[in-house]
């Protein structure tokens, strides 16, 4: 019954989330914005709308909520209406967060993100849940309360100078673009700094990333809450729509040790997912190492890496999210989530498997599939930036080796091998299938049409390039 | 656009169609392979088609061009989904579609009775697919999707007994899949870095670009004195630094040194698959790469000297090894790494047309030993051990036939196709661009070819059978006759490109822009000894193997002349121990380093000492501080009273 | 009419019997009369200076106080009857439960 009116909620949204997405307007800046006044003499207001870079996260949120309450079919333990509550709850945050342009909105969506995730895992999680909630919960917490002082510190700096107090993410981003706000160099790289910690804790980025795989480890086993999975890209969002647009000198001068950050991260975590045997630790260490090439492709701030970084969000978003679905249906087998305890399931199993290998290769970045689109723009981007340069790129393309060697490992330990009786895997339900051959669809067509997503966001990302630049050559 | 455009677009269409009603619709082994074979035999005949059409346009304009799609326009990134062909193409095409097409007939008796013939014929298809997109593409980014494409074929087809625990000779086949996957992983990031470099400076990744001068290829020349700073290395001119990363893509997809060892072990995939997979085609494509780009390496003479040094060490190694195998396939898998190091040494002196004519008539000779070799494997009901065989030729006389002509023309005996290619090479290593090394290199390989092949016709087929249990029986089928052709082939494939007649040269200068090379006395004379160097050492191999110390060869033991050569020869059939030290140096440490980084630097250290550090010292801070909170309410009114104290003093004095 | 001076002097004295009969008296009720007396020390440094100043606001002052220590003193009461009720005494000390 709950999962029923969760699951139409969600689809509603969803399908509302497509018509806004389809009724978009091709030209940057917002649309369909909806402001209400909060609280006028703080210059606070209730600002929502789209534009071609948020609505394919909207979309992604929208898209993996339903996913989320169809894999939460085996939740049978606790509260059900809670759980539902709790999930539709964290995607309106998520929602809010993509959509807000109001910049306290934001950090109040960034913020709302956290509880029903926390809950999530401390009431249905698994192992060491508690400890891991808590964790999640407090460790991007913390990094946020820098973004929040960094917030007071930009909106105080623009009264001083305008007269004007506003929370307007519009305004503060043009103000700074066009030369009416100009912020001391050292104050801004001091409130650059504050969003940086919470968007790299939230990314997150080497070294911030440790509540990661635990959370993740501690998340339900049959995948529902990976919907968490989404939720870090809101980090990397926050640079692209925040950060970079309201402190271009200071993102252009702390580039090269970010994008040093980003590639320790790609290589990092992907040699580390390699020794895994626990597979959903081994996909969030995938994760992260994803998100290196969208950190690359963010602070390259040129054309080609911001699509490449949204698109490789978007991709790391249905990939993993397949791949984490698939991880939740092998779990429910005796062996668990240890990938060592599987063998041979392409054999027992061979729908599951041939939809598993596309994923794995989609992840892996092979071309004609999603993942090696953005993974590629990213690079480029990086490689043509005036701030990060070839050199970066030549050790991030190490990246695809190693995403090559751990996923391989995992797919050849638990899907090739020899089938012995205990290890047999049953193919999964048709309606598991539906899912995951939507999502290889997806993965496709991405792969071979990407202008599809790509096409949309051009003029917002030509807008805010263009605007980046002009916001540098300002003194 | 005219029909001919979309003419070219089947060829690719056809496979894929092939994939696609094997994957959802078609059931039944039968059907499979009819529908797999019918739909490469469909893409060959379109390729003829439009190699007939190509013939009659004019020289300087030459090709057609279709853009299917526009796949990517961000920024300078613009990448169209286009197909190109030209006469370059279209021998690749031919070569792909015809042996692929005899190749799938083949499989459908080879094949019978697989658990997964559905699968199997769907990933030749797919595989087809993949290699035909990545010889027809106009520009790097699609070449990089049939690139990767034929890697992954590659990875399924290796694993297609995926839930065997080992096949001979000991490989675990999904382990073998993933390495050959891993192993071109690596070429394959340095053609990523290629591929962002010609982004980067020529704003484009289409060769030709449509008019077929647009594209970057035109645009080198003006780049040639471009540097870039490599910081504290000095600075690399720009076309050599894409050069060198596209070497190190050809030496992954092309099994060069020093990522050679994914081949052998790729043997775990069915007979057939090493014949189109890893010997006629996908292995090639490294030699196709610098042929489409060689105007890079024109500009770029330290990396194609590099391509040389590789190509002729390769070509040492690939042979020393196959000398010393004992499974059939092995020495066939050592003796395409050592001819793949002919081909691209040639490519790399800049004898481009040498090269591909040493890719057409390899790719039809080694296409036939496979497949023989395979008939073989049936006909001894899997065994592939060498010393198990012996006296075939009596069991299996028309196997004996065409394997015969097989091994021969790989010698480069006159006048078969092998001679013609390969003389081509070393006579262009001896009078072209005149290095006596690389000459005596390649001649020493080519030598050792001669008497690999003799070693293999003795095992084989000489003598008695050595394995009392094994009955060996010939029964064909529908493997006849991809056989016969390919022997024919493999008799006649030397026409092509007759010193005189130049046929292929001819038909690839306005591509490559090489006239052919003048036919001299000399040369003639040259190509006579070293015909004659091959067949007596073609002939030692033999006699050796089937004289005195092939009686002496028993199932299971050493080869005898590993008594006599010691650990130079373990050495030789460990492939230079390369793999040994690869285990060694990358593998093992890996997974130590792996679990290193995991358990100690990030469970430790970073969120052992950082973050639950920090955590830590906040948690120690307020115990300390929640101890004056003892919940005493006279200390609480003390500590209040004070406060008052204090606070209205300051009042007080401060006022 | 004494100085004021002296209605001061008294109330610091009252005052102060009064802290140090909150800080040192373990007995719950002695503490609860101490606060009494601190409070009625300062109804009389408001009278005396009401007085002084010949106005009425500071009178009015006290009559809030003496109200509200009236109503405190109910509630007060109330709870340390309850309190003895269930610990069977009035040391102040065994009263710790707030301790961090």
């Amino acid at each position: 019954m709950q999962r029923g009116i969760a699951g139409l909620v969600s689809i509603i949204n969803l399908v509302l989330a497509v018509i806004v997405c389809m009724s978009l307007a091709p030209t940057a800046g917002y649309q369909m914005v909806e402001q209400l006044t909060w609280l006028p003499t703080m210059g606070l207001h209730y600002a929502v709308g789209v534009d071609g870079i948020s609505v394919w996260l909207v979309i992604l949120a929208t898209l993996m909520t339903p996913l989320a309450i169809f894999a939460a079919r085996q939740q049978t333990e606790g509260n059900q209406r809670a759980f539902y509550a709790l999930l539709l709850l964290l995607a309106s945050s998520l929602i809010g967060a993509f959509v807000a342009t109001d910049l306290l909105l934001f950090y109040v969506f960034f913020e709302l993100t956290l509880i029903p995730t926390a809950l999530l895992i401390a009431l249905y999680g698994v192992g060491e849940r508690r400890a891991a909630a808590t964790k999640f919960f407090v460790y991007p917490f913390v990094g946020s309360v820098f973004l929040l002082v960094s917030i007071a510190g930009l909106v105080y700096v623009n009264w001083q100078q305008t007269g004007v107090m506003t929370f307007d993410s519009v305004a503060l981003s043009a103000a700074i673009a066009n030369g009416t706000l100009k912020i001391d160099e050292n104050l801004e790289r001091l409130l650059f700094a504050g969003f940086l910690i919470a968007f790299a804790i939230k990314t997150p980025i080497w070294p911030f990333h440790t509540w990661m795989p635990q959370a993740q480890a501690a998340t339900p086993d049959n995948g529902s809450v990976d919907i968490a999975g989404i939720l870090v890209k809101i980090g990397a969002y926050g640079f692209i729509r925040f950060a970079i647009p309201f402190f271009p000198n200071a993102s252009a001068w702390a580039a090269p040790a970010i994008a040093i950050l980003a590639v320790i991260s790609i290589i990092y975590c992907g040699i580390i997912a390699f020794g895994q045997r626990d597979m959903k630790v081994l996909l969030s260490y995938a994760t992260i190492s994803h998100l290196g090439f969208v950190m690359l492709g963010v602070f390259s701030q040129t054309a080609e890496g911001m699509s490449g970084a949204i698109l490789t969000m978007i991709n790391s978003g249905i990939t993993t999210g397949a791949l984490f679905l698939i991880v939740g249906i092998l779990a429910r087998q005796p062996g668990g989530r240890i990938a060592d305890n599987f063998s041979g399931a392409w054999l027992s199993a061979p729908r599951l498997g041939s939809l598993a290998l596309v994923a794995v290769f989609a992840s892996i970045g092979v071309p004609g599939l999603n993942g090696f689109i953005g993974e590629f723009l990213a690079l480029q981007g990086a490689w043509i930036s005036p701030h990060i340069g070839f050199t970066f790129v030549v050790f991030a393309v190490l990246g695809i080796i190693v995403s090559a060697a751990y996923l391989l490992r995992m797919y050849r330990t638990v899907f090739m091998g020899e089938v012995s009786v205990t290890s047999a895997v049953p193919e999964a339900s048709k309606s598991e299938l539906l899912v995951l051959g939507l999502l290889v669809v997806a993965m496709l067509v991405i792969g071979l049409y990407p202008q599809v997503i790509l096409g949309t966001m051009q003029p917002s990302i030509a807008a805010l390039v263009q605007s980046l630049t002009q916001g540098a050559t300002q003194p | 656009m005219t029909q001919i455009s979309w003419l070219i677009a089947l060829i690719p269409a056809f496979p894929l169609a092939g994939f696609l009603l094997n994957v959802f619709l078609v059931r039944g082994e039968r059907a499979n392979g009819t529908v797999a074979s019918l739909s490469i035999v469909a893409a060959f005949i379109t390729t003829v088609i439009a190699v007939i059409n190509l013939a009659g346009m004019a020289e300087e304009s030459r090709f057609i061009a279709i853009t299917l799609w526009d796949w990517l326009a961000v920024g300078r990134v613009n990448v169209s989904f286009g197909l190109w062909f030209d006469p370059l193409t279209a021998v690749m095409a031919l070569l792909i579609t015809g042996v692929g097409a005899l190749i799938h007939i083949y499989s459908i008796t080879y094949m019978h009775g697989d658990s997964r013939p559905g699968r199997y014929f769907a990933y030749m298809n797919l595989f087809v697919f993949a290699m035909l997109i990545l010889v027809m593409s106009d520009n790097l980014f699609l070449l990089f999707l049939g690139w990767e494409g034929v890697g992954l074929c590659s990875f399924l087809l290796i694993g297609h007994w995926f839930d065997r625990k080992n096949v001979a000779p000991g490989i675990v086949p999904s382990e073998a899949a993933a390495k050959a996957f891993v192993a071109n992983r690596v070429g394959d990031a340095g053609l990523l870095l290629a591929m962002m470099a010609i982004v980067s400076h020529f704003g484009t990744l289409s060769f030709f670009g449509s008019d077929g001068l647009s594209g970057f290829v035109s645009q080198l020349t003006d780049a040639s004195f471009t540097t870039i700073s490599l910081g504290a290395f000095g600075n690399v001119g720009l076309v050599s630094g894409i050069a060198f990363l596209i070497i190190l893509g050809v030496v992954g997809k092309s099994a060069q040194l020093p990522l050679f060892v994914w081949l052998p072990d790729a043997m775990a995939g069915p007979t057939p698959v090493s014949a189109l997979i890893h010997a006629a085609t996908m292995v090639t494509a490294g030699v196709y790469l610098i042929v489409r780009t060689h105007a890079v390496f024109d500009l770029a003479p330290d990396a194609a000297g590099w391509v040389v040094i590789i190509g002729a060490t390769t070509a040492l190694i690939g042979a020393t090894a196959a000398i010393t195998q004992f499974d059939i396939k092995r020495v066939l898998a050592y003796s395409t790494i050592s001819q793949l190091g002919f081909m691209i040494a040639a490519a790399g002196m800049g004898a481009y047309t040498a090269a591909i004519f040493h890719l057409l008539t390899h790719g039809l000779f080694k296409a036939l030993l496979f497949l023989g070799s395979g008939a073989i494997i049936h006909g001894m009901h899997d065994i592939q051990d060498m010393r198990r065989m012996g006296g075939l030729r009596k069991h299996m006389p028309v196997i004996f036939l065409v394997y015969i002509v097989g091994a021969l023309a790989l010698s480069g005996i006159f006048p078969l196709a092998g001679f013609w290619s390969k003389d081509e090479i070393i006579a262009h290593a001896w009078y072209g661009a005149q290095n006596i090394n690389v000459t005596v290199i390649l001649l020493l390989s080519s030598l050792l070819t001669a008497f690999y092949m003799g070693r293999q016709v003795a095992l084989t087929f000489a003598g008695e059978v050595r394995d009392k249990d094994a009955h060996p029986h010939e029964d064909l089928g529908s493997m006849k006759w991809p056989l016969y052709i390919l022997a024919v082939a493999s008799v006649l494939g030397g026409l092509m490109n007759l010193p005189g007649v130049h046929w292929l040269s001819d038909w690839l200068n306005p591509v490559l822009h090489q006239e052919a090379e003048l036919f001299t006395l000399s040369m003639g004379i040259f190509a006579a000894v070293t015909v004659l160097l091959a067949t007596g050492s073609g002939y030692l191999g033999y006699r050796i193997y089937s004289g005195p110390i092939g009686a002496r060869i028993t199932p299971g033991d050493e080869d005898p002349a590993h008594y006599y050569l010691g650990d130079i020869w373990k050495g030789f059939e460990m492939g230079w121990g390369l793999d040994y030290v690869y285990q060694r140096i990358f593998v093992k440490p890996y997974r130590t380093l792996s679990t290193f980084l995991h358990d100690v630097f990030d469970q430790q250290a970073i969120d052992g000492i950082l973050v639950e550090g920090s955590a830590g010292m906040v948690g120690r801070f307020s115990q300390a501080v929640a101890r004056i909170q003892n919940g005493n309410v006279r200390t609480y009114a003390l500590v209040f009273l004070i406060g008052v104290v204090v606070l209205v003093g300051y009042v007080v004095i401060g006022a | 009419m004494l100085p004021t001076i002296f209605y001061i002097g008294l109330s610091v004295l009252l005052f102060v019997i009064g802290v140090c009969g909150v800080l040192l008296r373990r007995s719950t009720l002695m503490v609860f009369m101490s606060i009494e007396l601190m409070l009625n020390s300062a109804n009389l440094a408001l009278v005396t200076f009401a007085n002084q100043r010949q106005s009425i606001d500071a009178q009015i002052m006290v009559f809030f106080v003496i109200t509200i220590a009236a109503a405190e003193v109910a509630v007060g009461l109330a709870l340390l009857v309850m309190i003895f009720m269930r610990k069977k005494t009035t040391n102040i000390d065994t009263m710790t439960t707030l301790k961090g």
